[in-house]
């Protein structure tokens, strides 16, 4: 994509973010002159770089709209303002459609006509024009030295430096008159350019001028020279401990050794930080998102909806903010459409008639956690079942109510009786979820009929530096990220109780059931030697997918914390649940980094199945 | 491989062969053999030739992955043609030696793949010429009196449902 039109779409995306947020308080606050002057503002801003990229037809509708708004705000009633979002919601989606065309083309707009109350028929008097028409020039002017000047060969043939005032009817002509034509663009794109050439070094106010925009791929380019280092000081730090014996005769040697490894480990660490948070952006935009679209639902669908958002100040990788949108939006509109029921429907069944929405955001160890809570219908798995079996699948019968309602995850399920424009296609939940696994996320459905049902996204954190504890299990080491662990330590094994073939550990007076990693993991052939020793290594885990509970994994060894970068599996790998990552070990050995809750569900699965089977048996 | 270090190989077998009309084009290969078992690969996806790697298994066994290695800070996941192509899973990597340690190999040949990047073990690794016509098809060609399978672009564009 042309590197100024992408400039150009994100500055455009930023005014109409702008311009959601400023209707967000008019809509709360109607005539609130303030956020009314903000509008106008990003109105404008956006009419003026339109212009410069010759996309006509949306240009013209950012000006109809201006003139709708027209200077007062105070003329304007709620249903006014629901209609100016729903406008600049159309603005955003034609920005999307922009970006995905990769170059400036006259893609059509159309303003829907606003009807209601005093505004549709207010018009600009000829004083108002007159100043809109001087802005604009300004407007064009500023756009124009913003973009061209990065553009040298566009300068090439310098025209002599214009008077603005004088070269101000030529735009007031192409304005008026909607340009369609190349050439009478060309004649108010060249004495722009002449007039911001002629003056590059103007010295703005504009709080943009303390910011440069760098891409991620560049941020992630630094990043990933930042773990080059990181790995190398590891390598140091193995080599200075591999010498340590050579070091017996010069103690103060191996010490400043050791305090320059320390102060470069200290050093690296905090630039990988400061570049990391140069990612971080607030969730607060995608709450906002999230807040629009309930309105614009229940301002038609009839239905009484409040939106509460927890959480809202929590900064993630911008990658992952920009990925969760829409399967968020898409959540919370499932949840609008078929969830939340008609207030009298709500009144009927003892609840308030305004359903509620809430979503919540936090932080649990190594992984962000978002839940979409509606206090709705809930799902029925009796009419998912009915679905299910009507549909083909046979064993949707024989399913728990738990595994019947994860269903819905499925291609092509949907139990909506008819598809509207929100949701009900049965193609949205399985993109999700698919969506959601391509992050190394999970999605799962908790539902109550008639209290209602509550979607719960797990993503990890794109960590990239783990404070790891390695352990050995058989042999082979594996890395296990220290936020996961309690307490390690070793004990005897006659601390460990046996029930069958179950061992118990007691762990704050409670008992811990042992899951023994060393029958589970790939086992040397001298393994009976080891088990028999009199020592075992055990983790006190916490199970991150259950508040308050935790775990007991027997390893065969407890080697070393260290510090690892954390490398994703690569491509052609076959995926193991609870392998979060790769690292490398500062001998060159790759780890495999493990996640402790993920392990314990495997185990527990295959100790359920293996029961079933013996069971069955 | 550099696409340029390709070229050159391709210039060569083409000179080598006189480039004649008629005459048979030879195009680069390479051999790998291991434990009994025998193919050829397109030259132009070979990546490069890795003497002595660790491979660490990965901590459950499947058919056709064996673990990963440490390509220079790059991890690379090491596969099992034999488990690739359904032949005796024993020749896989993926087994220790007496001492349980994972096993070390001659040389692990790194090729790049559509998909993504992959080795595989080898004891013997080979250059060769083989006629340009037979390497496009599928199956097995027969270089020096030995029987090959061939692993042409069919089989790298393919790598991804292959491995699933």
């Amino acid at each position: 994509m042309n590197d100024l039109f992408l400039e150009f779409l994100l500055e455009a995306e930023e005014n109409v973010q702008a311009l959601n947020e400023a209707v967000d308080v008019l809509i709360q606050t109607p005539g609130e002159p303030e956020a009314f002057k903000r509008v106008l503002r990003a109105l404008h801003t956006l009419k003026g770089g339109f212009g410069v990229f010759q996309m006509t037809s949306v240009q013209n509708a950012c000006h109809e709209i201006e003139n709708i708004c027209g200077k007062d705000a105070s003329k304007h009633t709620k249903e006014f303002y629901l209609w100016l979002q729903s406008q600049a919601q159309e603005l955003e989606r034609f920005l999307q459609t922009a970006r995905e065309a990769g170059s400036p083309s006259d893609l059509p707009f159309t303003v829907t006509p606003w009807n209601g109350g005093e505004a549709a028929t207010i018009t600009t008097t000829a004083g108002e024009a007159e100043i809109s028409l001087e802005d604009e020039f300004a407007l064009a002017e500023k756009e124009a030295a913003k973009f061209f000047t990065k553009e040298p060969e566009k300068s090439q043939a310098p025209a002599a430096p214009v008077e603005p005032a004088s070269e101000a009817p030529a735009l007031k002509v192409v304005h008026s008159e909607a340009p369609s034509g190349p050439e009478k663009v060309a004649e108010t794109k060249a004495p722009v350019t002449a007039t911001a050439s002629s003056a590059p070094a103007k010295p703005s106010s504009h709080a943009a001028d303390s910011h440069v925009r760098v891409s991620l791929s560049k941020i992630d380019d630094v990043l990933a020279s930042i773990w080059e280092i990181f790995m190398a000081r590891n390598q140091i730090s193995y080599l200075i401990e591999q010498s340590r014996p050579l070091f017996q005769n010069d103690p103060a040697l191996l010490r400043t050794w050791e305090a320059m490894d320390s102060s470069l480990r200290r050093m690296v660490g905090e630039l990988e930080s400061q570049v990391m948070e140069m990612r971080m952006v607030p969730l607060s935009g995608v709450f906002q998102r999230m807040a629009r679209v309930v309105q614009q639902f229940a301002h038609t669908s009839g239905k009484q909806i409040e939106f509460r958002g927890i959480g809202e100040t929590i900064e993630l990788d911008k990658r992952i903010v920009d990925s969760l949108a829409d399967p968020l939006i898409h959540l919370v509109r499932n949840a609008m459409d078929h969830g939340i029921e008609m207030p009298d429907v709500r009144r009927s069944k003892g609840k308030d008639a305004t359903g509620v929405i809430t979503l919540k955001v936090e932080i649990s160890g190594t992984e962000v956690i978002l839940s979409v809570i509606d206090d709705g219908k809930g799902l029925n798995p009796d009419v998912i079942r009915k679905k299910a079996l009507a549909n083909g699948l046979v064993h949707a019968a024989d399913m728990s109510d738990t595994e019947v309602i994860n269903l819905i995850f499925e291609s092509g399920f949907s139990t909506a009786e008819k598809v509207t424009d929100i949701s009900g296609r049965g193609v949205g939940m399985d993109a999700v979820k698919s969506h959601l696994e391509s992050l190394s996320g999970s999605i799962e459905v908790h539902s109550v009929p008639d209290k209602g049902c509550t979607f719960l996204i797990r993503i990890p954190l794109k960590v990239s530096v783990l404070n790891s504890l390695i352990c050995s299990i058989n042999e082979m080491d594996y890395a296990i990220p220290h936020s996961s662990i309690i307490e390690a330590y070793t004990i005897d094994q006659t601390e460990l109780k046996r029930n069958g073939h179950d061992k118990y550990y007691t762990y704050r007076g409670e008992p811990l059931k042992v899951h023994d990693l060393t029958k589970y993991f790939p086992a040397r052939e001298d393994f009976q030697l080891k088990i028999i020793q009199r020592k075992a290594a055990l983790l006190i885990v916490r199970d991150e997918s259950v508040p308050g509970k935790c775990h007991a994994l027997q390893v065969s060894q407890i080697c070393r914390n260290q510090e690892l970068v954390v490398k994703p599996l690569p491509s052609l790998t076959q995926p193991i649940p609870y392998v979060s990552g790769v690292s490398i070990l500062a001998d060159g050995r790759p780890i495999f980094i493990l996640s402790a809750t993920k392990l314990i569900q495997q185990l527990t699965e295959k100790r359920e199945k293996a029961k079933h089977v013996s069971m069955a048996g | 491989m550099s696409q340029w270090l390709a070229n050159i190989f391709e210039q060569q077998a083409s000179r080598r062969s006189g480039d004649d009309e008629g005459t048979e084009q030879l195009v680069p290969a390479l051999t790998i053999e291991h434990r009994g078992l025998r193919y050829v690969s397109d030259f132009s996806y070979l990546s490069e030739v890795i003497e002595n790697a660790l491979i660490v298994p990965y901590p459950e066994k499947h058919s056709a992955h064996i673990g990963i290695i440490n390509m220079r800070g790059a991890i690379v996941p090491v596969l099992c043609l034999a488990a690739l192509f359904g032949q005796d899973e024993k020749c896989c990597l993926g087994e220790r030696d007496r001492e349980g340690r994972p096993l070390k190999y001659p040389r692990m040949v790194v090729f790049c793949s559509p998909a993504g990047s992959f080795a595989v073990g080898a004891s013997h690794v080979k250059k060769c010429l083989v006629p340009r016509e037979k390497m496009q098809q599928c199956g097995e060609i027969e270089i020096e009196g030995k029987v090959y399978r061939i692993l042409n672009e069919n089989f790298f564009l393919r790598m991804e449902e292959m491995v699933a």
